[in-house]
């Protein structure tokens, strides 16, 4: 995980800025709904109630003078015998759609009406309007009455009317809905506010809100019911209209028996709670607008100086030393800048201080570096004396390698050659004697001797030339692979079984058994001279070494296999006593031997890990236990790299 | 409001009045007051040839009671001079019935009207008159108007009883004549949208069993869709409508 890329000072201060003015906004905000908004619901909760009010009493107040009028026309029919048409159309008004009396049988004994024919007033004189809600009432309890909303017999329209009782008459004015909605209308309860009165059954008699924005039709009946009953603290009413929840104050007007309902949009459309988001809006806006306008300013103020320290600290990287360090109003970057110049005062002697230094060890350092140059051309010299050395001696050790070879070889030829010989002189001798016979004549039987004698001299003298013969042949063998590194194709056997040859006059004189466990069938095409010198060595290394010169009985075991690829694993193991430890790191090195002043010159595993590793290409290992014996194992490409030039 | 009353409603009224007549074998006389001209003749030419249809077939079938039915049409030209003129002239002869297929507030006016020239004649209106209103500006003027209707005001089915009753309790007043009909209508609602399945039609889904307990009866749809109930006939006695 890796971080980004670091922010500038500037950027970061800028972010600070607004992040903490939003922030700030933020918890207003929150603090405001949750402070304020319970309060506006109260505030609003109790304005409605005044609002509802206030309509009633405006209503009411209208209404009464209707009444009046009606009390009016009233006081002048007391007295019959008057006729009442002349009465009613002088208390008539454009206000009341229909106006008449009726007898105390309900039955309309005058009427005037308005915005209709006169005709169909007269016509209704004679009718019955006794189970009228309105008249029923108003016969019953001989009282003035205001109606629920009716249908008109006079109009055909929906409207409300009241019923005055006077004598043994009944005095009836109607108004359309449409009066109602226009007085209701004239008392305005401010922004967003709507009034509606509802009769005792519930129904709408009038709604200022627009047509459009009526809320769904629906029976109010238990809102006044549930408005009385309403506990003084259980905080604004909110009833649900079309969807919306709204605050309600209402008032019942007993005059009237109607209830007055004033009603706002409540949470967050209410107008003072959208006010006051509005406030705080317009002030995050700001804030954020200024916050955007001086971040910026202010950021690049507080950075200047901090850059202005940054340019001086490269420059003071550089090895330069600045003298017009910033100052600033603010106290740390002054600090922070004196800070710097002294760091810079002392940057300035450390260095120069160090510069003698630094001249003084350069004189003693070229003086070291002559001394050290001269030492080391004597000891090139001396490594070049070593290693001419090391070359004659390697040399040598061959030579006396090939010496024991020839010895070994020489032995070897001994015995074919004297028994030849032997045969010879005997088949002469049987020749002479045959001779001698011949001149005193011969027999049949003396002639058959003679020839089975010849035959079996003849015999013995073939088999023994030709094991001489071959016994040539592989010294020639191993002499011309010996003495010259050539490469050719052999099989592993082969020149294992050559090389064993020439051992084996040495190892007749010892105690050591050498098995060879070499399948016939790995053919190389390599070095066999280096391969017979390697394996020479190792055998003759593990007579001396692990067997005490030959004098413990012992085995050397020589297997090889082929590996993966054309790899060969080959491994000399012997049964003896081991390599300590601590030797067998350095068995390997040219000139380690455990036999100094016994013979040994320290070179024969070092010319054995030589021609494995530089000539066959191959790997040596050794692993040992003391008294358990040791293992060589070599790893052999069976095709030789090319050679990279010549080598000892 | 302008208009007095005859000119916006008996245009679209029929008004069938059966006058009597004195001979055994005199025709029975069926008056008809409709708008034959004026803006709202076609009304009126359709509701006459539908009357003409229906007397021309009884007629065929042996007329009533062995006397011809004849039809007496009168215009009311759309206006209310015209519809005043009508029908005085067709009510001049004492009529036997005065059937009114009108709604309930022209009901009631005309049978104000009628009682107050002749407080014996009978008087019928259609279920287009089924209002409360009709008693309320009625009065005592319908007192014995005979109505057909779907709904039963003497019913007392279990259900129609707790409708009532929670009605009442619900709001200060009995429910009304078309409240049994909405009531239906919103139970076959409801059950059409619990039987839907996804993408039928809800129609479809009513009509896989069209039969549903209503209110006061069992509702059966026809073929066509129609409501089929029993209907029963009622009479306005002291401010109601009971069983006649």
């Amino acid at each position: 995980m890796s971080l980004h890329r670091p922010w500038p000072l500037r950027f970061s201060l800028t972010v600070l800025m607004i992040v903490s003015t939003v922030i700030t906004f933020s918890l207003v905000v929150a603090g405001l709904l949750v402070v304020r908004q319970p309060q506006l619901a109260r505030d609003a909760a109790s304005a409605l109630t005044r609002s509802a009010g206030a309509s009633a009493e405006r209503v009411e107040d209208y209404l009464r003078t209707i009444e009046t009028r009606l009390v009016v026309a009233g006081a002048a029919l007391a007295e019959p015998p008057v006729d009442p048409s002349p009465v009613l159309a002088a208390v008539i008004s454009n206000d009341l759609s229909a106006f008449y009396m009726l007898d105390r049988d309900g039955y309309i004994v005058a009427a005037r009406t308005n915005g209709t024919d006169p005709r169909f007033g007269q016509a209704l004189i004679g009718t019955d309007q006794s189970y009228n809600a309105l008249v029923r009432e108003a016969l019953t309890t001989h009282e003035i009455h205001w109606s629920d909303k009716f249908l008109s017999a006079f109009t055909g329209q929906v409207g409300v009317g009241v019923a005055l009782p006077f004598g043994d008459h009944l005095l009836v004015g109607e108004l359309s809905l449409e009066t109602v909605l226009a007085t209701l209308r004239s008392m305005t309860g401010g922004a967003e506010v709507d009034t509606m009165v509802i009769d005792r059954h519930g129904e709408v008699i009038a709604d200022t809100a627009r047509e459009d924005d009526l809320p769904t039709p629906t029976n109010w009946h238990d809102l006044p019911l549930a408005a009385a009953t309403r506990p003084a603290d259980a905080g604004p009413m909110k009833v649900e209209m079309g969807g919306h929840d709204y605050y309600v104050g209402t008032r019942h007007s007993e005059e009237l028996g109607w209830t007055f309902v004033a009603r706002a949009p409540a949470g967050i459309k209410h107008p003072g709670f959208r006010a006051l988001l509005e406030t705080v809006a317009w002030g995050l806006g700001s804030a954020l607008l200024m916050a955007l306008l001086l971040a910026p300013l202010w950021a690049r103020h507080m950075a200047r100086p901090v850059q202005d320290i940054t340019a001086r600290v490269s420059l003071l990287a550089a090895g330069k030393i600045p003298t017009d360090w910033p100052t600033s109003a603010i106290a740390e970057y002054v600090a922070l800048a004196e800070g710097m110049a002294f760091t810079g005062r002392a940057l300035q002697a450390r260095q120069s201080e160090l510069h003698d230094l630094n001249e003084k060890l350069e004189a003693r350092v070229s003086d070291r570096t002559a001394e050290l140059s001269e030492a080391n051309q004597r000891l090139s010299a001396a490594a070049e004396r070593l290693r001419h050395t090391q070359a004659s001696l390697v040399q040598s050790e061959k030579l006396a390698a090939l010496g024991g070879l020839v010895a070994g070889i020489a032995h070897e030829l001994n015995t074919p050659i004297g028994n030849g010989l032997m045969a010879a002189t005997t088949l002469c001798e049987v020749s002479e004697d045959f001779s001698v016979k011949s001149q005193a004549g011969l027999t049949r039987t003396d002639l058959r001797h003679y020839v089975e004698d010849v035959e079996g001299a003849v015999g013995i003298i073939t088999r023994n030339l030709n094991r001489a013969a071959d016994l040539v042949a592989s010294f020639k063998q191993v002499a011309v692979d010996q003495t010259s590194t050539q490469r050719r194709e052999f099989t592993l056997d082969e020149v294992l079984d050559e090389i064993l040859l020439t051992l084996q006059p040495s190892l007749k004189r010892t105690e050591v058994e050498v098995v060879s466990q070499v399948p016939d069938s790995l053919r190389m095409d390599s070095f066999p001279g280096p391969l017979g010198q390697v394996l020479t060595n190792l055998v003759m290394n593990a007579t001396i070494h692990a067997f005490d010169d030959g004098h413990r009985a012992g085995t050397i075991r020589i297997s090889a296999r082929r590996v993966h690829g054309l790899k060969l694993e080959v491994e000399v193991a012997d049964d003896g006593a081991g390599i300590e430890p601590a030797v067998i790191s350095r068995i390997f090195d040219p000139f380690y031997t455990t036999r100094q002043g016994h013979g040994g010159t320290g070179l024969g595993l070092h010319i054995v890990h030589n021609a494995v590793t530089n000539v066959l290409g191959g790997r040596i290992a050794v692993t040992s236990q003391p008294g358990n014996g040791t293992c060589f194992t070599l790893h052999l490409p069976m095709i030789a790299p090319e050679r990279r030039g010549a080598e000892a | 409001m302008r208009d007095p009353f005859l000119s916006r409603h008996l245009a679209a009224l029929t008004l069938l009045v059966a006058v009597s007549a004195c001979a055994p074998d005199a025709p029975v006389p069926i008056g008809f007051v409709g708008a034959l001209t004026g803006r709202a003749a076609d009304i009126g030419e359709s509701s006459r040839n539908a009357v003409r249809l229906v007397i021309e077939q009884r007629n065929a079938e042996g007329g009533l009671r062995g006397r011809p039915i004849e039809l007496v049409v009168r215009n009311d030209q759309t206006t209310p001079d015209g519809g005043a003129s009508a029908a005085e002239r067709l009510l001049a002869p004492t009529p036997d019935t005065i059937l009114m297929v009108a709604n309930a507030v022209d009901v009631a006016r005309l049978a104000q009207q009628v009682r107050k020239s002749d407080p014996g004649v009978p008087q019928v209106g259609a279920e287009w008159a089924r209002s409360g209103q009709l008693i309320e500006m009625g009065g005592r003027a319908i007192e014995g108007l005979e109505r057909l209707q779907t709904d039963d005001p003497e019913n007392r089915s279990p259900r129609y009883l707790s409708f009532r009753k929670a009605y009442v309790e619900r709001l200060p007043r009995a429910p009304g004549h078309a409240s049994v009909d909405a009531h239906d209508a919103a139970t076959v609602a409801r059950l059409g949208l619990s039987r839907q399945k996804a993408g039928e039609a809800i129609k479809r889904a009513i009509m896989t069993d069209p039969a549903f307990e209503g209110l006061q009866q069992e509702v059966r749809f026809d073929r066509l869709g129609d409501a089929m109930r029993t209907a029963v006939f009622v009479r306005a006695r002291d401010g109601r409508f009971v069983h006649g």
